[in-house]
């Protein structure tokens, strides 16, 4: 036997059936990484490709046809893509649609008309019902109506065009409902007034020919057939240009210093709070007066505080 | 035995990183832990009776030097939000019938701490810092428009002047967001 060679058993060596551990490579974690990312990046893009090819999208007609769907669902799903959608800065040609403000100015019209009728009709049911009862009928059954309702006003403020001037201020001044959360929809209604004044600023931005094109747009709707639509797009009008303002005042022009006016005489000190800060993006005759008096302000009337 | 000792060096330096990101997060969770809350205020209400000392007659009965000081420590008067909030449009869009006192008013920092109280999940009711603040930065804000818009005679009423010497007092406040508000609004002063 050579003692100078090694019994096999000594020798370092790959253990057989297992393969060599190796450090992994650079290559192979990018691998890890990219292989996946690339199917997610295709996945997605096919996506983006199905919505854009089927017409969906963000266009005001296929949010219209959401919004007037039968199904709750689907409804609901359409607001709360147009509440999200009309919020960005890249949304500049949807905000400043005067034909969907106009749209969407009719469907509140119809909402505020059916609301009302649907709170009369629940205020005559419950005229002599117990407490429990009158809860229960001004409570959840209510909400949809009064959702779509606070839904749409919201939008209103969003636009650059101001046309929803004349129905938000019909919600601030509908102090008579029976609808004991109607203060929240009147300072909904306020909170998109403030929008819409400081909403002007960026209509003043836009490029003329597109100002011109909403103008126009504007003067042919003021002699729609709808007078909901008509007296929408003359309201705004009147408003997007500083310089008609001295013109005689035209038929059907709601004055926003006169319903802040009246507001600031309102028993809910959140209204009257949210007056006073209006004021910094409406004006008119009654804007100074106005604010004067709530300077001396005593807080009286009522807060009803909203837990967050 | 190269191979082992790369997988080993490699896992030393990933245990390493995480022992450090780990560091990191818990520095971060101490710190905010550590953050002072706002000092609590006694609630001003239970100030009032020190007023009444026992055993004497008045006018004796009254500690008179404390009224002074009981009523700087309650909030103003129901109402303030919306005066504030009147004050500061009217500045803002240039009024000649400012109320300078309300603006004064929404400069004294002690003052708007007791306005802006929150309430802490134990029932403590501490002051509201950042509410408080905030007003404070729409004031001088609100102050500092109103300037801007002044083209007539640049003349300083005593009033204004007053709202001056409130303003230059604000300029040794420690937070920087009002020391900041404090410089831009002192550059459009009429002096």
């Amino acid at each position: 036997m050579d003692s100078q060679h090694p019994t096999p058993s000594a020798v370092p060596g790959p253990v057989r059936g297992l393969p060599p551990v190796t450090p992994p490579s650079g290559r192979f974690i990018a691998q890890l990484f990219l292989v996946p990312g690339m199917i997610v990046l295709v996945a997605v893009l096919l996506l983006l490709a199905f919505r854009y090819l089927l017409g969906g999208g963000y266009m005001p007609e296929s949010f219209l046809k959401q919004l007037d769907n039968e199904n709750t669902d689907i409804r609901w799903r359409g607001a709360s893509d147009l509440a999200q959608v009309l919020k960005r800065p890249e949304s500049m040609n949807l905000k400043s649609d005067p034909a969907f403000a106009l749209e969407l100015a009719q469907r509140l019209r119809a909402g505020l008309d059916d609301l009302a009728e649907e709170e009369a009709r629940i205020q005559e049911k419950t005229a002599t019902a117990s407490m429990e009862a009158k809860e229960a009928a001004w409570g959840k059954p209510l909400d949809a109506k009064r959702n779509y309702v606070n839904f749409l006003a919201a939008t209103m403020g969003d636009f650059l065009v101001p046309v929803g001037v004349p129905l938000l201020c019909e919600i601030l001044l509908r102090d008579d409902s029976p609808d004991p959360k109607s203060i929240l929809r009147r300072r909904q209604a306020l909170n998109s007034l403030i929008s819409l004044g400081d909403n002007l600023k960026a209509f003043h931005k836009l490029l003329a020919p597109q100002q011109a094109e909403i103008r126009e747009l504007l003067v042919k709707e003021s002699g729609s057939t709808n007078p909901t639509r008509a007296a929408c797009a003359r309201n705004g009008l009147y408003y997007l240009d500083n310089e008609q303002r001295s013109v005689a005042v035209a038929e059907g022009i709601v004055k926003v210093d006169n319903t802040l006016a009246k507001v600031a005489q309102d028993s809910d000190q959140f209204l009257r709070e949210l007056v006073a800060f209006a004021f910094n993006f409406w004006d008119g005759p009654l804007a100074e007066p106005t604010l004067l008096k709530l300077t001396h302000d005593r807080g009286q009337g009522t807060l009803v505080r909203v837990p967050e | 035995m190269s191979q082992d000792t790369g997988l080993i060096k490699r896992g030393l330096f990933l245990l390493a990183l995480l022992s450090a990101l780990a560091t990191v997060l818990l520095v971060i969770l101490f710190q905010r832990t550590a953050s002072t809350l706002p000092a609590s205020t006694p609630r001003p209400e239970l100030l009032a009776a020190s007023l009444v000392r026992s055993g004497t007659a008045f006018p004796d009965a009254i500690a008179w030097p404390q009224i002074y000081q009981i009523g700087e420590a309650f909030p103003s008067p129901a109402g303030w939000n919306v005066r504030y909030n009147a004050a500061g449009t009217l500045a803002r869009r240039g009024s000649s019938q400012v109320p300078w006192e309300i603006l004064l008013e929404m400069l004294d920092e002690d003052r708007q701490m007791h306005n802006f109280r929150v309430q802490l999940q134990d029932g403590k009711r501490v002051p509201d810092e950042g509410a408080a603040r905030l007003t404070m930065v729409y004031a001088l804000q609100a102050i500092a428009e109103w300037h801007k818009k002044q083209s007539g005679p640049r003349a300083v009423s005593p009033a204004l002047a007053r709202v001056y010497a409130a303003v230059d007092q604000l300029a040794a406040n420690p937070v920087m967001e009002i020391k900041t508000q404090v410089a831009n609004t002192r550059q459009v002063f009429f002096r």
